[in-house]
C-alpha cells in the first residue's frame, strides 16, 4: 500500500507542470544569473586607466622626482600604467574635476603636496598612494645619500639613488596563510542551495494537501480511506522528498559541472548536506501544511516569507550579514535551517576538521525530527463532525 | 468602482498574507540597514582592524613596527594560543589582517634582508590597504638599518612614512551615509517587486477566476476600464507601501533626506514603484498559477536586484552585465539612486542625467500596461 501511495504521489507531482518547473528552474535561473554577475569581481583587471590633472605653472612641473614618476606612471608603454595625465590651469582644472573628466589633480604648495578631488573612491586612494610614495622616496633618499656619501664618498650620487629605489621596489614576500579564501561568489552559492532545499517545503505541502480533509474534496476522500495515516503522510512525505532530492541534484550539477564553482573537495559531504538539507526543507512544508489550518494560498505565502527571511539571514543579500547575525543574534541562526545548511558548506571550505560541518548536519536532522514530531501531533487524531 | 471596491475587499480579506509579506520585507530592509557597513572603496581613511602574533618579542625594531602598525590600524588582541582562534576572527571579520612575525624577524632586517611573512587575510580592501603598510615598512626599514640603530632607527622610519598631504574635497557629501542611503533605496528594487508582483497576483488570481473571469467577459464592461479599476485599487496599496518605506528611511537618514537629495529619492522610488505596479499587473495577466507566483516573483526580484547592482555594486558587475541590464527598468532606478547620492548641487548637469532615467522608467510602465491590456485582450478572445 505505501509503494502504491508513493508511485502515485510522485505522479500527482509531476504532473503539476507549473511547480515542478519552477523549483526546478528558478535555481537554476538564480545560479545563472550569479554567475554572470560576480564573474567580474574577482577580476584583477578592475582597474582601469584614469585621468588625473597635474597644474602646469606650478613647483610641480620643476620638480624632477615628482615628474619623472608622474611621467613613467602615465607611459602608454608601461605595462603598469595607471594614469593619463593632463596639464592644466586651476581653473581648467576645476572645471574638469566638476565634469569628472579627471578623477582628481596634484599640484605643490611650499614643496608640499596638495591634491584636490571631487568625491573619495578607488582612483582617488590611488592618486594619494602614488604620491605617499613619491614623498617616501625622497625624503628616504635626502636622508641616505649624504651618509653614504661620508661613508663611500668615490660613489656617484645616480648609483645611490638607484640602489636605493630598486630597494623601494623590491618585493616583500607575504605568504598568505589563509584557510582557503572564500570568494563573494561562492559565498552566494551556498545561499542559493540552502535556499532550494527551503523549496522542498513548497513541493511538500502541495503533496500533503492531497491528503487533508479542509484542503479539498480529494482531502476528504483520502481522510475516509481506510489507508492509515501514517502511510498516507509517510508516502506524501517521501515523494515529495524525491521530488525535490531531483531540483537539488540538478542545481548541484548544474553548478559543479557546467559553471565549475569550486566547492573544495569533500564531494561526499556536498552530498550528505544537500541530501539532509532537502530533508530538512520537506519537513518544514509538512509542518506548515499539517499545523496551520489556512488556505493554501496562505500556505504558500507563509512558505515563500519564511524561506526568503531565513535565506536573508543566512547571507543571500550579502554575505556580511550572516556575520552580523551570527555575532549578535547567533541562537537566531542556530535555528534557521538555511544557514545550518550555508555554514555547513563554509566548514567544509575552510576548516580542516568535520567538527562544524558534523554540528550542522546533526542541527538539520533534528530540525526535521522536530518538525515530524509537531506534524504527527497535530495530525493524529484528526476528526471531523459527521454532519 | 465595483471592480475598485471589489479589489480592496479581497485585499482586505487576505490581510493576514499581505501583512505577513510586506511586513517580512520591511523587516528585512530594517534589518539589513541596521548592520550595513558601507562597501565604501575608500580605505585611507579607515583604520582596519588586524591582529599580530609576536614571537620576536625583545626587539626594538619590531617594537618599532609594531607602534607604526598602531597609529594607522587597530591591533586587536586576540588569543593566539589557538590557531583555531585565529581562524574564527578572520572568518567572522573581526579582524582583516593577520601578521605573524618570526623570532629572526628583527635579525633579517638588522642584516639588511627582507624578511619573509606569513600572513592570514580577509582579501578586500581593509586587508590590501594593511599589506600596503606592511611592505612600506619592511621595505624602509631595510635601508635604514645599514646607518642607524635601535629607537633612533624607528624615529627616523616613522618620520619617513608619516605623510601629511593636503587633501581638498570639493564636495561637502559625506560619502558614508550617502552611499548607506543609496543602498537603502536600491534595496527597495527588492522589496518592491516582490509585495507588488506577489499582493497583485494574488488579487488578480480571484478577479481572474474562471467564472469571474467568463461573466465580467460577455458582460458590456470593457477590459481595459476593468484593467484601470484594478490599476487605481493596487495603486492604492502600492502608495500605502510607499509611505511606508518612506517613514522608514526617514527614521534612518533623518538629516540625509530631509532636503533636495530627499525629495529627488522619494520622487525616483515613486516613479519605480508605479513601475513595478505595471509590472505585477502584467504578471497577474499572465499567470493565475499560484505555485509560480513564487518562482516568477523571485527571479524578477533577486535577478533584477543582483543584475543591476543593487546586492553588488555597479562597478564589480562585469560590463556586458551592465549593458544588458540596461533594459531593465530596475538599472535605470538604481542609476539615479547613485546620481543622487553624489549630488549636492541640483543643476542642469544633474537634472538632464535624472529626468532621462525617470522618462525611462515611465517608458517602461507605459509598456507594461499597454502589453496587459493587449494580453488581457487575447485571453478575451480565446
Amino acid at each position: 500500500m505505501f509503494l502504491h501511495t508513493l508511485k502515485y504521489n510522485i505522479k500527482t507531482l509531476f504532473k503539476n507542470r507549473t511547480l515542478v518547473f519552477w523549483t526546478y528552474a528558478f535555481p537554476l535561473v538564480l545560479g545563472l544569473l550569479f554567475f554572470l554577475a560576480f564573474s567580474n569581481i574577482e577580476n584583477d583587471e578592475l582597474f582601469k586607466v584614469f585621468d588625473i590633472g597635474v597644474i602646469k605653472d606650478n613647483e610641480i612641473v620643476d620638480n624632477e622626482i615628482y615628474k619623472k614618476t608622474l611621467e613613467e606612471l602615465s607611459n602608454d608603454n608601461n605595462k603598469d600604467k595607471l594614469f593619463n595625465i593632463k596639464y592644466l590651469s586651476i581653473s581648467e582644472a576645476d572645471k574638469l574635476l566638476e565634469s569628472k573628466d579627471i578623477e582628481g589633480y596634484i599640484l605643490l604648495e611650499n614643496n608640499k603636496p596638495k591634491l584636490v578631488f571631487k568625491t573619495t573612491g578607488l582612483n582617488q586612494t590611488v592618486i594619494k598612494t602614488v604620491v605617499d610614495e613619491i614623498e617616501e622616496t625622497t625624503k628616504v633618499i635626502y636622508d641616505l645619500v649624504p651618509i653614504e656619501l661620508v661613508n663611500n664618498p668615490d660613489q656617484s650620487i645616480d648609483n645611490i639613488v638607484n640602489n636605493i629605489i630598486i630597494k623601494l621596489n623590491s618585493e616583500v614576500i607575504l605568504n598568505n596563510k589563509t584557510n582557503g579564501n572564500i570568494s563573494y561568489m561562492t559565498i552566494e552559492y551556498f545561499t542559493l542551495i540552502g535556499m532550494t532545499c527551503m523549496y522542498a517545503a513548497m513541493i511538500s505541502i502541495q503533496a500533503i494537501n492531497q491528503a487533508l480533509a479542509n484542503m479539498s474534496s480529494k482531502g476528504k476522500r483520502v481522510s475516509i480511506a481506510k489507508t492509515k495515516k501514517t502511510t498516507v503522510v509517510l508516502s506524501a512525505f517521501l515523494a515529495s522528498y524525491i521530488v525535490a532530492t531531483i531540483g537539488i541534484a540538478l542545481l548541484l550539477a548544474f553548478i559543479l559541472l557546467v559553471l565549475n564553482i569550486n566547492f573544495g573537495n569533500h564531494v561526499p559531504q556536498i552530498i550528505l548536506l544537500s541530501l539532509v538539507g532537502t530533508l530538512a526543507g520537506t519537513g518544514l512544508g509538512l509542518l506548515i501544511a499539517s499545523t496551520l489550518k489556512v488556505s493554501e494560498t496562505s500556505k504558500i505565502g507563509i512558505t515563500l516569507s519564511f524561506s526568503m527571511t531565513m535565506s536573508f539571514l543566512a547571507g543571500m543579500m550579502g554575505v556580511i550579514l550572516k556575520y552580523k547575525v551570527d555575532t549578535y543574534l547567533p541562537l537566531l541562526n542556530k535555528i534557521n535551517p538555511v544557514n545550518m545548511i550555508t555554514d555547513g558548506f563554509y566548514s567544509l571550505y575552510y576548516y580542516d576538521t568535520f567538527e562544524r560541518f558534523n554540528f550542522n548536519v546533526i542541527s538539520l536532522l533534528v530540525f526535521t525530527l522536530v518538525c515530524l514530531l509537531i506534524s504527527y501531533i497535530s495530525l493524529r487524531r484528526q476528526r471531523y463532525d459527521s454532519i | 468602482m465595483t471592480v475598485f471596491k471589489k479589489a480592496l475587499k479581497i485585499m482586505y480579506k487576505e490581510k493576514f498574507q499581505i501583512l505577513l509579506y510586506t511586513g517580512i520585507l520591511i523587516g528585512v530592509c530594517i534589518i539589513n540597514q541596521t548592520f550595513n557597513t558601507t562597501q565604501d572603496s575608500t580605505y585611507y581613511d579607515v583604520k582596519p582592524d588586524i591582529m599580530i602574533v609576536n614571537n620576536d618579542k625583545e626587539s626594538t625594531i619590531t617594537e618599532g613596527f609594531i607602534n607604526y602598525l598602531d597609529k594607522y590600524t587597530n591591533i586587536k588582541d586576540i588569543d593566539s594560543s589557538k590557531e583555531e582562534n585565529i581562524n574564527d576572527a578572520v572568518f567572522y571579520r573581526e579582524v582583516n589582517y593577520v601578521i605573524y612575525i618570526d623570532n629572526d624577524f628583527s635579525e633579517k632586517l638588522e642584516n639588511g634582508i627582507i624578511p619573509e611573512i606569513n600572513i592570514k587575510q580577509t582579501g578586500d580592501a581593509n586587508s590590501s590597504y594593511t599589506e600596503l603598510l606592511v611592505e612600506k615598512y619592511i621595505k624602509v626599514a631595510s635601508l635604514y638599518t645599514k646607518y642607524f640603530t635601535g629607537k633612533e632607527l624607528n624615529d627616523k622610519v616613522e618620520k619617513v612614512l608619516d605623510n601629511d598631504i593636503n587633501i581638498e574635497l570639493k564636495t561637502k557629501v559625506n560619502q558614508t551615509t550617502a552611499s548607506l542611503t543609496s543602498s537603502y533605496f536600491s534595496f527597495l528594487n527588492y522589496a518592491f517587486i516582490a509585495a507588488c508582483v506577489y499582493v497583485i497576483c494574488m488579487v488578480l488570481a480571484s478577479i481572474k477566476e474562471n467564472n469571474i473571469q467568463k461573466r465580467n467577459n460577455i458582460s458590456s464592461f470593457k477590459s481595459s476600464n476593468l484593467n484601470k479599476e484594478l490599476l487605481y485599487a493596487n495603486g492604492l496599496f502600492v502608495f500605502i507601501m510607499w509611505i511606508i518605506y518612506m517613514i522608514i528611511g526617514l527614521i534612518f537618514f533623518k538629516d540625509n533626506l530631509l532636503n533636495m537629495n530627499g525629495i529627488m529619492y522619494g520622487l525616483n522610488s515613486l516613479v519605480f514603484i508605479f513601475n513595478c505596479l505595471t509590472l505585477g499587473l502584467l504578471i497577474g495577466n499572465i499567470t493565475n498559477n499560484k505555485n509560480a507566483i513564487g518562482g516568477i516573483l523571485n527571479v524578477l526580484g533577486l535577478g533584477t536586484s543582483f543584475l543591476c547592482g543593487c546586492f553588488v555594486p555597479t562597478e564589480y558587475l562585469p560590463e556586458m552585465v551592465v549593458k544588458f541590464s540596461k533594459i531593465l527598468p530596475s538599472y535605470w532606478y538604481v542609476n539615479s539612486n547613485n546620481l543622487i547620492s553624489q549630488t549636492d548641487v541640483f543643476n542642469t548637469n544633474f537634472y538632464s542625467e535624472f529626468l532621462i532615467n525617470i522618462g525611462v522608467i515611465i517608458g517602461f510602465s507605459i509598456i507594461f500596461i499597454v502589453l496587459t491590456n493587449i494580453i488581457s485582450k487575447k485571453k478575451l478572445s480565446k
